[in-house]
């Protein structure tokens, strides 16, 4: 069984991506050594996006794999979650350094609703250091939403609904999963896309 | 379109779907059933940024350009900046 990682562009979620040097942002604005958060500050659309990019060759399906077999087959079976958090898992510093603590108010962020959670999904529910990242399993899917609303709501409740058969693929997937001797995590990665136009067609 | 999309997070899915039941408060009525999900990353992060992963298993197209439930068999990581 191949291990897997989880994809490794999760770690642009973390806030300490730095621009290397050499990089030149996309629009001009600022220096190339913004750091993720105030390469957010400028508000908009995220004009320095290229600033996130310093790191990219470090990730991926390439050396760190093979490591993880052996790890594997070192632990042996069972749980195989490896508990190799072996990045610099900052999550926490977002409250401090990431977009919204230099967006005040202007967005209906998770985290300014008024409502409270109903069903313990507090924000200390998510985000958490400790999140494992890499698995001896793991399926992901790409989960698109056109609402940014449903997926607070999702955080919120915890919950989400596909199509009819984008829940039948998911079902079955989680099914698979379920039954393997191994943990098999499902992991969604949320996209959303705002429709700005009005000739949008979602599909 | 594209540049305005962005992925906000990843959840876990931690429950089958359950077909029957749905739920109310989505912002239209044609998502039926509902599964749990433990959300692990809540987090903004621009589509431009994930543009260069190539998904093998979708025709080679970037990541980005996925469908809803388009599985991620397999990352191809390489760096424009390499």
């Amino acid at each position: 069984m191949l291990p897997v990682d989880l994809p490794f562009d999760i770690y642009l979620f973390l806030p300490q991506f730095q621009a290397s040097p050499h990089q030149k942002p996309f629009y001009g604005l600022g220096s190339t050594a913004d750091s993720y958060g105030r390469g957010f500050s400028h508000g908009g659309m995220f004009p320095q996006a290229s600033n996130y990019g310093g790191s990219f060759t470090s990730f991926g399906f390439n050396g760190r794999s093979s490591i993880s077999i052996e790890k594997g087959r070192r632990r042996g079976r069972g749980n195989a979650l490896i508990c190799s958090c072996n990045g610099p898992l900052d999550f926490l510093n977002e409250q401090s350094r990431g977009p919204r603590a230099t967006k005040p108010k202007k967005q209906p962020e998770v985290d300014s609703k008024d409502e409270k959670p109903t069903t313990g999904v507090g924000r200390e529910s998510y985000n958490k250091p400790d999140f494992v990242t890499e698995y001896m399993n793991a399926r992901f899917f790409i989960i698109k939403s056109y609402s940014e609303d449903n997926v607070h709501k999702s955080v919120k409740y915890g919950v989400w609904a596909s199509t009819t058969n984008g829940n039948k693929k998911l079902d079955l997937a989680y099914r698979e999963a379920k039954e393997k001797e191994e943990h098999c995590p499902i992991f969604l990665l949320f996209s959303v896309i705002k429709a700005s136009s009005p000739f949008f067609v979602p599909f | 379109m594209n540049a305005s999309a962005q992925f906000c997070g990843v959840a876990e899915m931690i429950g089958p779907v359950d077909f029957e039941k749905s739920v109310d408060y989505w912002q239209q009525d044609k998502w039926t059933g509902q599964f749990p999900v433990k959300w692990h990353i809540v987090k903004d992060v621009p589509n431009n940024l994930f543009r260069h992963i190539i998904l093998e298993n979708n025709d080679n197209k970037p990541v980005t350009n996925s469908r809803d439930t388009q599985e991620v068999f397999r990352l191809l990581s390489l760096s424009p900046f390499a």
